[in-house]
């Protein structure tokens, strides 16, 4: 009984490679690195963006919050600046309350704009110059 | 949809929401500026409305007591004498 010998690459793994060996050996492919690069990038990404979000419901949720108190700060503004306006006009006639204008402006209650237009504006409230006394 | 377009897509969308993001957070700063300005002119108010009682007080001036009552201040002086400044009377402005 005739016995056919192996083929020498399958029975000698250190067989050296023919031709024929090289044609049938694995191929390089970038499809895994890429793959794993893209998905690294695709996930990072992701997170990016949930954090982000994250952060825009915290702001806008602390900004909802402050909406109760916007209303009192802007009725504090107007009421000082009523008042600043009612107290300096008065300080024309009346020494005392030059006085209380004077002492305001110095403790810094009451500011002086040199550039004030005469509206309205969100900043605090300005107080023209107090004049002279009439004595 | 292949992968890199997902994440060109999610890219875009970060920079939507970064831009969406930074405009909140202005608006936010705006707020809390315009009401600590407003607790600083309640406490200016406070302080002035407590200065010109005061001074009508001492003085007698009714200019001063009229000037109150025109912008609807009241003042309620405390129970004890003290004229210290930091207990100076309340004022409930309406």
């Amino acid at each position: 009984m005739l016995r056919q010998p192996p083929l020498p690459h399958l029975a000698n793994p250190f067989f050296p490679m023919s031709d024929e060996n090289i044609r049938y050996s694995p191929r390089y492919s970038s499809f895994w690195p890429m793959f794993i690069l893209m998905s690294g990038i695709f996930i990072w990404c992701a997170y990016q963006l949930y954090a982000i979000n994250s952060q825009r419901v915290v702001i806008d949720q602390q900004y909802e919050a402050l909406a109760a108190t916007v209303e009192p700060a802007e009725g504090a503004q107007k009421r000082l600046f009523s008042l600043a306006q009612d107290l300096v006009q008065m300080s024309a006639k009346d020494p005392n309350a030059t006085q209380i204008v004077k002492e305001s402006i110095q403790a810094g209650i009451l500011h002086f704009n040199k550039n004030s237009t005469g509206t309205n504006t969100t900043t605090t409230p300005a107080a023209p110059p107090a004049p002279a006394p009439s004595k | 949809m292949s992968l890199s377009s997902l994440i060109a897509l999610l890219l875009l969308l970060q920079i939507v929401f970064v831009r969406i993001t930074s405009a909140d957070q202005v608006q936010l700063l705006k707020r809390q500026q315009l009401i600590s300005q407003g607790q600083q002119s309640d406490r200016s108010v406070r302080e002035l409305a407590a200065r010109i009682y005061q001074l009508s007080q001492q003085t007698n001036d009714t200019a001063l007591k009229d000037l109150l009552t025109r912008q609807q201040i009241t003042i309620t002086p405390p129970s004890d004498a003290s004229t210290n400044a930091a207990s100076a009377p309340a004022t409930a402005p309406r």
